[in-house]
């Protein structure tokens, strides 16, 4: 590290700790440990393990991080939210059934340990006895059993009580769930007097057979149903807090008034400033994992402040603009020229959902666009012939091919039994080869040569009346220059490798919702949506894109297709319908699988590459960002559904910044490990 | 001269008969080889640095249509290149390159145009609106209360929402900009106009001049206007460095111009997360938009001073 | 006098009324998708969202609303917060964020008054000195340079070269205000000095002042017996108004130094479509600046005795 630069950081440190009124050194040993990156079951010993960070530099007592000011938390009711910003506080205080591991794998939490039945369809679960309720002092509370998850699920299925969040997962997966949640909607106000008794009156497939156990009956067989347990609507919830509170308030607590069982507690929060969490001394896991003494999430408004932030120290991690990377990469002498750290990616799998149904801006349908993105080849052309290097580059500059995209379905969801990562057996039924850093994965089959397939789409839709250029309409937030940037360059990779007499980028703009403004208006011909997963199955990938299912999200509300199919499609539309609906067969069959994991997954690639062969949506991106950083990421949760990748446990830091090679070694040893 | 005997035998209504108003009679008195604005003329060519100012923005003006017909690249076919991204100014980019490697040469000349018409439409706009609805305010005590409800009513709801409002239901485009930047703007320069009406209303001179029947319009335009024409033409110069300044702000939080549009405002927003790595995206614009402001602060002050009448002896 | 105070406030109290009325439809012509955020948008069915507005009363006709509305208003009920701190009541929203705005924005009032009336007043008497030059260069830099780019080169400066914090921090009140407030003072100072100056030499024109200097007042008596406090006439009614407005906060400052003010308070709510904060933020951005408005008119009445506001019977 640069001599100028560390005394400069210590005393800045220094007067933040002042100014924080904590002088903790003693406690230095005990907690600022790291944990090895193979602690697969979660449980080991933070702090008799502890090894010195790899880097030689002592690890961080103290955690400053930040949040961008438009993610600030909104509510502090785990039960009640729906916001992944407000999850990501408040994993640190609540803790679930389980959670998970760096690879992204369920562990336990509260509960110890968990089996389930021959086909999956009824699950137990043994909770620990040493689980404490205790408000934001740290004072102990309450005992949690499994009455508080009973409590906590009839929270959920209640409308009146929670007014609907958090009910999709229950509902689709337990049995008599629904039917609960219809009968609390159906009381409307007595729904209030209502307690867990009624709702396990009513069949709702969950028990509690003595206080340690609790067993969850699927409606159907479910081989997934341990990340669905992780997720939050079954946390806890206290009987006592509900009474004492009330229905209201305890909706509305905010972290003076709730109960926490995990890890942390607020220490102090200041909408769009501040949080800071201090240990949780009750917490059951203190033993095994290592915390921070604090940490401190500061808000931030701009990019520009926060790499200043951080150049004061005042951050440990800092994510890296375009142009701050560019800067570093060009000047040698940098301070932070070897430590810029490539990150994993965000958990979203980026999709260009096409519109089959658009409409212009007066209402009208634009059957130019319509029948020229029913026609196959046409999408063809976008999977085998769109270079996106360049609008990759505006996320990660240094290696733009790391954020391609070449799957439907969030790498890393789940694993087989062989431990074989999902989309890998995708990538094996489309032929796909290996990253090199120099091509784009899908375009290499041809060189990213379509003029035979734009020769074919230009012949078969002057047929049918389409004139050309096509003109593809792509929506971005009004007067936001990153945006603004990334369409020109889509603008010019399509202009490059379609030709300005095929296809043509116009790029739109909405004022404050993409949703609201562009896609309830069906106004786009393509939009980049990410689907972040609800629990780790392909089904809750694929199944958004199905034909007939109500609950397909992007069918019905991106690609609108079950909108066409529902109305009676167009004769141009039949062979696309067609193709959704061997896709949609595909899927159900996989789905059917419930008693062979490995036949399951199988099934699912098959559908998935069925539907990537014919473009029937364009996977675009991955976030993988550039940060300069004092944590490894690697040691971080990284799990792609559930709210438990911002709990600061067992994180390995370092005082000395990570450089660009000990991360690709982390890298490198995280994959060995992920593979084993 | 009328001898007694002239009148001898005639009545009082032949006598004597009201005469009707005469706008030129009026000007008779004191009638000197004065002209009003041709002082305001003199007395603004004596101060040198407001006249070097003057050139200074016509120049800018100028220059910013030469600048676009000179420059190597043009503004509508720019194209986005990885390659030459963030160069500092050369010879092939005399501005250099943004972070897409576009030239900024015409892209800071281009935006010039634009926000130059913007804040120049929106300050003469703001000022006509203002000083009419302003002088008839602070003029007929009548109507004060009903200006004072509706300026309450436009300037207890905070601009913000009608911007949101306008951008969400009716869109952004540069009109659209202009009509609600003045919308929002002129019951400002009406209400400075009010209160200075309020301290020359009442003024002996304005009091014969009603005795004498001058109508209400000719008051307000020959006995008052005249005062306030100093603090007009500031409070209009100020206007224009504050419109852009304003234009950036809602750049900033995404209520400002659209794409087709890049205003200063909007480069200024932009370039502002890059500047500390590369400054000269930063100053190019910048520096124009205080070289604009600097003029007709500068302008506005020598200005306001010529068009004090009592500076003209 | 009394009455007329009593008049003007009770009509003022039925202009904020109707600011607010006119705020509330506003918000309400909007689709009701605004309500969610976008994750909820995407994972909400639709008979969740309808669920969700019938649960905050949203689905009822509009009269009914604001019939509902009015009588919580009577009841001084500002409701709830619904996204910016979900369940809390508006009151306590508000208040957190007031004082921190009212300390940082007090401290910039009065640096700014005090700092702009001795630049404009020092500028007037030396016109056309180096003061003056020096002075003009101030108000006129300041005011030229546009907000974002002045406060991203304070924060530059203060951070890189005096090594202040960046941003506020609650644990560091006082050194890490120092920025804002900079930033703060420095634009009202300019615009203070600015129309000080003006207004000192337009009153230094006046044929009374000629009369003073025949009769031998020496020049500081007549800049401070006269010009002075003829020139604070016009300046004093936007004293109160701008001090009760610190309250509201500055939005670009704010954000800029991530203070947990008023400031961003009210764009936030708009662009989550919190009804009750906007409505609330409106009623209360009104009433401060009704007031500030009328205390304007009654000092401006103290200090001029020639001026009167309240309708008399004679004039037109």
């Amino acid at each position: 590290m640069n001599a100028n630069f560390e005394p400069h950081a210590i005393s800045r440190r220094t007067f933040l700790k002042g100014a924080g009124a904590v002088g903790a050194a003693g406690l230095l040993a005990a907690c600022g440990g790291s944990n090895s990156t193979s602690s697969a079951s979660g449980a080991t010993s933070g702090a008799a393990s502890a090894p010195a960070a790899s880097n030689g530099g002592a690890p961080l007592t103290e955690i400053y991080s930040y949040e961008s000011n438009v993610r600030e938390l909104e509510k502090w009711n785990v039960l009640y939210s729906q916001n992944a910003s407000d999850f990501n506080v408040l994993t640190n205080c609540v803790d679930g059934l389980l959670s998970s591991d760096c690879y992204g794998k369920p562990v336990a939490a509260i509960a110890e340990s968990w089996e389930h039945n021959e086909d999956s369809s009824v699950w137990t679960f043994h909770l620990r006895d040493d689980v404490d309720w205790c408000d934001v002092n740290g004072e102990v509370k309450g005992h949690i059993t499994a009455k508080d998850f009973l409590v906590g699920t009839e929270w959920v299925l209640n409308q009146y009580k929670n007014e609907a969040s958090n009910t999709s997962m229950p509902t689709t997966t337990l049995l008599g769930a629904q039917e609960y949640y219809d009968y609390t909607v159906e009381q409307g106000d007595a729904a209030a007097n209502l307690t867990y008794q009624d709702m396990l009156d009513h069949g709702v497939g969950i028990e509690a057979p003595d206080d340690y156990t609790l067993v969850f009956t699927c409606k159907n067989p479910c081989p997934y149903f341990d990340t669905v347990a992780g997720y939050v609507c079954f946390y806890p919830a206290s009987e006592d807090l509900i009474n004492e509170l009330g229905i209201e308030g305890f909706r509305a607590a905010t972290y003076a008034e709730m109960y926490y069982c995990g890890p942390y507690l607020i220490e102090e929060f200041v909408q769009s400033n501040t949080k800071s969490f201090v240990p949780n001394p009750n917490w059951y896991g203190a033993d095994d994992h290592s915390r921070f003494e604090r940490v401190v999430v500061t808000m931030l408004t701009d990019v520009v402040t926060g790499y200043q932030l951080y150049q004061n120290r005042e951050l440990d991690e800092i994510e890296l603009t375009e142009s701050t990377v560019t800067q570093i990469q060009n000047d040698p002498s940098n301070e932070y020229n070897d430590q810029m750290c490539e990150r994993q990616p965000k958990k979203y799998s980026y999709q260009f959902h096409f519109n089959y149904q658009r409409f212009n801006d007066d209402g009208t349908p634009d059957d130019n666009w319509n029948k020229a993105i029913a026609n196959t080849a046409f999408r063809q052309c976008f999977m085998k012939g769109l270079d996106l290097t360049r609008y990759f580059a505006r996320t990660n500059p240094i290696n733009p091919l790391k954020c391609e995209n070449d799957y439907y379905t969030m790498r890393g969801v789940c694993y087989n039994t062989q431990g074989v990562e999902y989309t890998s057996l995708v990538g094996k039924k489309m032929g796909y080869g290996a990253y090199d850093g120099e091509t784009m994965i899908r375009l290499r089959d041809n060189g990213g040569d379509i003029a035979d397939l734009k020769k074919q789409a230009m012949d078969e839709l002057s047929a049918i009346g389409v004139t050309f250029p096509v003109h593809c309409w792509n929506y971005i937030l009004s007067s936001n220059a990153t945006q603004q940037d990334s369409a020109a360059v889509l603008k010019q990779a399509f202009s490059d490798c379609f030709g300005d007499d095929f296809i043509v980028l116009d790029t739109g703009e909405y004022v404050s919702s993409l949703t609201q403004e562009v896609i309830n208006a069906q106004r786009e011909s393509y939009a980049s949506s990410g689907w972040g997963a609800d629990f780790g199955d392909p089904i809750n990938f694929l199944g958004q894109e199905t034909l007939t299912d109500a609950n397909a999200y992007y069918s019905w509300n991106y690609s609108n297709i079950a909108k066409v199919y529902e109305a009676g499609p167009a004769d141009w539309q039949a062979d696309l319908i067609d193709i959704y609906k061997q896709f949609e067969q595909k899927v159900h069959d996989a789905d059917a699988i419930v008693d062979d994991i490995d036949a399951r997954y199988d099934a699912f690639a098959d559908a998935e590459a069925y539907m990537l062969q014919n473009a029937l949506t364009m996977p675009a991106l991955y976030e993988v960002m550039l940060a300069l950083t004092h944590i490894n990421d690697y040691t971080k949760i990284n799990a792609m559904y559930g709210i438990c990748n911002y709990k600061y446990v067992d994180w390995q830091t370092s005082e000395e910044a990570y450089t660009t090679e000990q991360y690709q070694e982390f890298e490198a040893a995280y994959e060995a490990a992920a593979k084993a | 001269m009328a001898k007694a005997s002239d009148f001898a035998g005639k009545k009082d209504d032949e006598l004597f008969y009201v005469v009707e108003y005469s706008p030129e009679e009026a000007e008779r008195i004191g009638y000197s080889n004065y002209s009003y604005w041709g002082s305001v003329l003199r007395n603004f060519l004596k101060n040198k640095i407001a006249v070097f100012f003057l050139i200074l923005f016509l120049i800018l003006v100028v220059f910013s249509f030469i600048a676009l017909a000179i420059g190597k690249y043009d503004y509508a076919t720019l194209v986005p290149d990885t390659a030459p991204a963030f160069t500092t100014p050369n010879s092939e980019f005399w501005f250099g390159t943004d972070n897409l490697g576009r030239d900024y040469w015409c892209q800071v000349w281009y935006a010039t145009q634009i926000s130059i018409r913007l804040a120049l439409i929106v300050a003469v706009g703001e000022c006509v609106v203002g000083v009419i609805f302003g002088l008839i305010w602070g003029y007929v005590r009548k109507l004060d209360r009903l200006f004072t409800e509706i300026y309450n009513l436009l300037d207890s709801v905070p601009y913000i929402i009608y911007m949101t409002l306008i951008a969400l239901m009716v869109g952004q485009s540069f009109t659209i900009m202009a009509v609600s930047m003045i919308f929002i703007g002129w019951f400002q320069t009406a209400r400075r106009v009010r209160n200075m009406v309020f301290m020359y209303r009442d003024r002996e001179y304005n009091l014969a001049s009603r005795c004498l029947g001058t109508p209400l319009w000719r008051v307000l335009t020959k006995n008052i206007l005249p005062y306030l024409v100093s603090v007009i033409i500031l409070q209009t110069a100020l206007n224009i460095p504050y419109t852009i300044n304003m234009e950036s702000t809602l750049s900033y939080l995404g209520l400002g111009l659209g794409i087709e549009t890049p205003s200063l405002g909007l480069l200024l927003a932009k370039v502002r997360t890059f500047f500390l790595d590369y400054p000269y995206l930063l100053i190019f614009p910048a520096s124009i938009v205080s070289i604009i402001s600097v003029s007709f602060y500068i302008m506005g002050n020598a200005f306001s001073d010529a068009a004090d009448p009592r500076n003209h002896v | 006098m009394l009455k007329y105070t009593v008049k003007r406030l009770l009509q003022s109290l039925i202009t904020i009324l109707i600011a607010v009325t006119v705020v509330f439809l506003l918000m309400r012509m909007l689709p009701t998708d605004y309500y969610f955020t976008e994750d909820q948008l995407m994972k909400f069915t639709p008979e969740q969202k309808q669920a969700a507005l019938e649960a905050a009363g949203l689905l009822d006709p509009m009269g009914k609303q604001l019939v509902r509305f009015y009588g919580q208003l009577l009841h001084l009920d500002f409701g709830t917060s619904r996204r910016i701190q979900s369940g809390l009541s508006v009151v306590r929203v508000i208040g957190d964020r007031m004082g921190v705005s009212l300390r940082l924005g007090a401290i910039a009032f009065c640096i700014s008054w005090f700092c702009g009336i001795i630049i404009g007043v020092a500028q007037a008497a030396f016109k056309g000195k180096f003061i003056d030059w020096l002075g003009t260069v101030y108000t006129v830099l300041v005011n030229a340079v546009p907000a974002l780019v002045m406060y991203s080169l304070v924060l530059v400066i203060g951070s890189n070269v005096f090594g202040m914090p960046t941003l506020y921090s609650t644990r560091n009140v006082g050194p890490s205000s120092v920025l804002p407030v900079i930033c703060l003072s420095m634009a009202s100072t300019a615009s203070y000095a600015l129309w000080m100056r003006r207004y000192m030499v337009d009153e230094l024109t006046r044929d009374y002042i000629k009369l003073a200097k025949v009769k031998g007042l020496s020049y500081s008596q007549i800049m401070f017996r006269h010009v002075l406090r003829n020139a604070l006439v016009p300046m004093v009614q936007f004293m109160p108004q701008s001090l009760l407005l610190t309250i509201s906060g500055s939005l670009l400052m704010e954000r800029f130094f991530s203070v947990p003010g008023m400031g961003p308070l009210l764009t936030d709510a708009i662009q989550r479509y919190d009804t009750s904060v906007v409505q609330t933020l409106v009623m209360f951005y009104a009433a401060l600046s009704i007031v500030g408005i009328f205390l304007g008119d009654l000092l401006m009445m103290v200090v001029d005795p020639r001026i009167t506001i309240a309708e008399k019977g004679g004039n037109r």
